[in-house]
């Protein structure tokens, strides 16, 4: 048993001796993934794409991949959707004990800072490719984490498979010093590029708007897998009008005896 | 370093207790994950009391480690949870919080803890005829 929580590498040589007699293991949901930021007049936008893949399966239609960080910090999520989760999830709490301990707000560089270290840590086994945006008493921040721990900072920044095509959009449409609706319509698009473009990113687009004044989360802001068309005049068929070729009825209660018992008591 | 190499067996294997005799598995680390984690909280601490040797002399870093020392020792019998409270005070401990804190922790384990009398030997050095892996106490 061990002392302290952690991994447990127990069975690692174990599944390592199956695979190399031919067993496949199951594999792990990935984020192909649009997400991006920008850095307008008085905040910061971050967007995703709700897309989860495992394999060439979408695993989920409608993920959530902004994750909280602090009230003030928020940070989008590419790579093994576990690890991205867990990455946050971790940095979110620590982050919440300084502020036990400090009181003050959490500021921007001490997230990326621990997010760095910890993925820098790890040599790239924990697969999170972040971007993360925030507004302190420095004003507006926007970072870009690497999975090996290098760190970018940037007024926009796009990570993930869809990552070029929501970059693309971003350098034809960045100005400096955009309004709210200014940058939330050019996130919008470029998250859309990677939604219609990339394989990987798909379904709906969720925007969080961070400012001085607060964080506003707007989860599915644009909704994009309804259906645009729908057929006018459905071919409708009968019941029966399907032939049954053979039919093999099975007496169940000719090997099945069925007793009926006593009522199981329920108080003592 | 020594992941690599195979330890020496200084005493005879008791196969009843341990199994058959297999010096590449307990030699060998099982992911490179595991190496990472064993090697990074040393390394740093060994890189910060450098830093500080260079910066302020050889007396702090070693009156610093007898703090510690002093601290590391207020426990609990072994095989309960320690808290060590004054010892995550001194060393910064107090506000991390990492994959230890929440996955695999040693009161959800299905594995029953090796017995306290078992452990006990082992600190006071009590017992050098069965190795301490036997009874399933870490090294």
């Amino acid at each position: 048993m061990a002392q302290a929580g952690g991994f447990s590498f127990d069975l690692c040589k174990r599944n390592e001796f199956l695979e190399a007699r031919g067993m496949k293991g199951p594999g792990f949901t990935k984020t192909g993934t649009t997400i991006a930021g920008v850095i307008f007049k008085d905040g910061v936008v971050l967007g995703a794409d709700t897309r989860s893949t495992a394999g060439t399966t979408v695993a989920d239609k409608n993920c959530e991949k902004i994750h909280y960080i602090a009230p003030n910090i928020y940070c989008c999520g590419a790579g093994t959707a576990a690890d991205t989760e867990n990455v946050t999830g971790m940095v979110a709490s620590q982050l919440e004990l300084h502020r036990y301990a400090t009181g003050t707000q959490s500021r921007v560089i001490t997230a990326m800072t621990l997010l760095k270290s910890h993925l820098f840590r790890y040599q790239g086994h924990v697969s999170a490719a972040l971007v993360l945006g925030g507004v302190d008493f420095r004003g507006p921040h926007l970072f870009t984490v690497y999975p090996h721990g290098s760190t970018d900072s940037l007024p926009f920044c796009t990570m993930g498979s869809g990552s070029l095509n929501a970059m693309a959009v971003f350098e034809a449409g960045y100005k400096d010093d955009m309004s709210k609706e200014e940058a939330m319509e050019l996130v919008a698009r470029a998250i859309r590029s990677g939604v219609m473009n990339d394989l990987g990113s798909g379904s709906n687009v969720d925007l969080c708007i961070i400012s001085k004044e607060g964080v506003e989360y707007k989860r599915n802001h644009e909704y994009l897998q309804g259906k645009t068309y729908e057929r006018q005049f459905p071919q409708r068929f009968a019941a029966g009008s399907v032939p049954v070729v053979r039919e093999r009825v099975y007496d169940i209660r000719k090997a099945v005896t069925v007793v009926e018992g006593e009522p199981m008591e329920m108080e003592s | 370093m020594e992941a690599t190499s195979l330890p020496f067996q200084v005493q005879p294997h008791d196969a009843l207790r341990q199994g058959l005799v297999t010096l590449k598995d307990g030699a060998a680390a099982a992911h490179p994950v595991e190496t990472i984690q064993k090697m990074a909280g040393p390394a740093a601490e060994a890189a910060r009391y450098d830093m500080l040797r260079n910066l302020y002399g050889t007396a702090l870093p070693a009156r610093m480690q007898i703090e510690r020392q002093i601290l590391d020792r207020v426990e609990r019998l072994p095989g309960l949870p320690s808290s060590k409270l004054g010892l995550e005070a001194l060393t910064g401990g107090l506000e991390d919080f990492g994959f230890e804190c929440y996955l695999g922790l040693p009161a959800d384990s299905e594995a029953a803890p090796p017995d306290l009398h078992s452990q006990m030997e082992q600190r006071l050095g009590l017992a050098p005829g069965t190795k301490p892996m036997a009874r399933g106490l870490n090294m």
